[in-house]
């Protein structure tokens, strides 16, 4: 592993075990996935919905526990640090969900939003950090009284993008952060985001299911296949 | 079946200002038929959708025109009038599915829900039905047992699809009800739909800001702007020949296997919000062709080619110097 390497995943396992009335249901969701991502570049995941996108994400950010295997971020095995060190490790991510409408809390005014990284991650900040963070989304000073409700998904999208980014993180994860918005926003967006990338150079891993997308945006696809992860060049798909 | 007549949709805020989220937007719907809403987002489908169901938040109203249903106006139907609509004639597929299930009842519990409420089926006849319908939408019984955060974006929208289709509706309004899925599930769900609806002789209202989906559903789709219809045509014609400055932009801004890698895309710039929305054309401030008329007045709805009708003066002008040259 070269030190420039932002994430690694060994052979992560996870079945979900459901429980109802009658009998338990096992949902295997991934049977050993291995990935690795450099500084700097984009990697795009793809596959059919239920096929455990959004579960890898999570076990990435330790939402969700893995049944086995390893995360490596920033070359720090998460499940052999402290918490304090896993929260100074998260603080280096970025992530943008899937779903706009429901990723920002709708009591907090935008000001809260963007304060929260600083917070969680003890980090100084002041107004004018989170001025700047809005003006780099194209958004004004005068969004940071507003709610989320006041902003149409094009712009709560920017508004995520903008939190996401405020840590100056070197990895930001996106679970299709453009697939509940239109074309048209959703050029607008994706701009916004590799203009970010080529700022700052963060390594971005990237969710969706619309093939052009991925293909636009990396070279290499990994497809997401049977709880696998097969990375193939995307000339080949 | 259903006919849209001058629909305007209003919104009062805080101060007590109105002002309209549709306007005066018209539209007619045949039985059987398939008609597309395009456009982009906060731009007003689903709330001239929610106006047919009745459904519109307490801020917002219905301030001029009428929605005819088999011939009755269904805006003055009292409340109770409405529910037997509801479901049984009209049914809606939500855009936002986990908002819309509730998080603490079953798949099954929602589904039993509707047939308890709405129906005489005897407890057996609703299990059959059920088990039919997550056959329609390809989801396994083993869905039944389990919570709506448990199961994929995917397939909630399956369940919502089934719960919708549970009363066999004439009208199903489909509000983006493929968005968070995949292509191949989208093409799936769109099939099934292309199915019901020739069994059950549905007509289709389907929303969505995908125009490469509206083309393959539709029969006709229209372009709402702003709450205003800019466009509107048979789904092939709009593709082969769009005409207003918008349409176009969207067009461009699809990425296909072609689009060229590290150049960005092509996007329409700025967002359709703001004050000048008041006057003028609706997209002047993003508009590459606009010019001076287009600040002074509001381009009007003219049939520019047979079917084919647009709001906008340039692509009134370019057209009639088509028509010239031919
Ligand atoms: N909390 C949970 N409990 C039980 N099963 C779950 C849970 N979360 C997800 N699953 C199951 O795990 C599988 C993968 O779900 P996941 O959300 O990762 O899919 P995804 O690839 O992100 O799909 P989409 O494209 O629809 O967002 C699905 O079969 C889903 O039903
Ligand atoms: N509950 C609400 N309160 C206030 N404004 C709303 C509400 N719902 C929608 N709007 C506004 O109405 C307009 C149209 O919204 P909508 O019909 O949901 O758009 P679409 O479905 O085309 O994305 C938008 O400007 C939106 O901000
Ligand atoms: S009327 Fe003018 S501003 Fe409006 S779309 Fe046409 S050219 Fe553009
Ligand atoms: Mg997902
Ligand atoms: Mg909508």
């Amino acid at each position: 592993m070269t030190s420039n390497t932002i994430l690694e995943l060994k052979d992560i396992k996870k079945t979900y075990i459901k429980i109802s009335f009658f009998k338990k249901h096992k949902t295997e969701v991934l049977k050993g996935a291995n990935l690795t991502l450099q500084q700097g570049k984009t990697l795009a995941l793809i596959g059919p919905s239920g096929c455990g996108k959004t579960t890898l994400l999570k076990i990435i950010l330790g939402l969700e526990k893995q049944d086995c295997g390893t995360v490596k971020l920033l070359g720090k095995d998460t499940s052999k640090i402290t918490k304090k060190e896993l929260r100074q490790v998260l603080s280096n991510i970025g992530v943008i969900f899937q779903d706009p409408y429901s990723a920002l809390d709708p009591r907090q005014t935008i000001e809260q939003i963007l304060s929260e990284p600083f917070i969680i991650s003890k980090k100084p900040f002041n107004k004018q950090t989170l001025v700047n963070a809005l003006n780099e989304v194209s958004m004004k000073e005068n969004d940071l009284k507003k709610f989320p409700h006041q902003f149409s998904g094009g712009q709560r999208q920017r508004i995520n993008i903008a939190r996401a980014l405020i840590l100056k993180p070197k990895l930001i994860i996106a679970d299709e952060p453009t697939s509940a918005l239109d074309v048209s926003v959703q050029a607008q967006i994706v701009n916004l985001l590799t203009k970010m990338q080529k700022k700052y150079n963060f390594a971005l891993l990237f969710v969706s299911h619309n093939l052009a997308l991925c293909k636009y945006l990396c070279q290499n696809i990994v497809l997401v296949k049977q709880g696998l992860l097969t990375e193939v060049s995307g000339d080949e798909l | 079946m259903l006919e849209v007549k001058s629909l305007t949709v209003s919104i009062r805020n805080k101060n007590g200002k109105i002002y309209p989220l549709v306007k005066n937007l018209s539209y007619k719907l045949n039985e059987g038929e398939t008609l597309a809403i395009v456009g982009e987002s906060g731009c007003g489908k689903t709330m001239q959708a929610m106006a047919i169901m009745g459904l519109l938040p307490p801020n917002i109203h219905v301030t001029q025109g009428q929605i005819l249903f088999n011939n009755k106006n269904i805006l003055q139907l009292s409340p109770k009038e409405r529910r037997e609509i509801n479901g049984k004639e009209i049914a809606l597929v939500f855009q936002d599915a986990l908002t819309a299930l509730n998080p603490v009842i079953t798949i099954r519990q929602h589904l039993l829900e509707v047939f308890k409420a709405r129906t005489n089926l005897t407890l057996n006849e609703a299990e059959n039905k059920i088990k039919e319908l997550l056959e329609q939408v390809e989801l396994p019984q083993s869905i039944l047992s389990s919570y709506p955060h448990q199961i994929s974006g995917g397939q909630r929208q399956r369940v919502m699809l089934a719960l919708a289709l549970t009363l066999n509706p004439k009208l199903l309004i489909a509000d983006e009800p493929t968005t968070a899925l995949d292509e191949n599930t989208q093409e799936q769900i769109l099939n099934l739909i292309k199915k019901l609806q020739k069994a059950y002789k549905m007509a289709v209202i389907f929303i969505t800001h995908d125009l490469i989906l509206a083309k393959e559903i539709a029969d006709r789709i229209f372009v709402l702007y702003s709450g205003t219809k800019v466009e509107e045509s048979l789904a092939k014609e709009l593709f082969s020949n769009p005409l207003h400055p918008y349409t176009y932009g969207l067009f461009k801004s699809i990425i296909t296997k072609d689009t060229p890698k590290g150049i960005p895309l092509f996007e329409i710039h700025g967002s359709p919000r703001g004050r000048s929305r008041f006057y003028g054309c609706p997209f002047k401030d993003r508009c590459k062709k606009s010019s001076r008329v287009c600040y002074k007045f509001v381009p009007s709805l003219e049939e520019l080619r047979p079917r084919h009708y647009c709001a906008c003066f340039w692509a009134k002008s370019i057209d009639s110097q088509r028509r010239q040259n031919d």
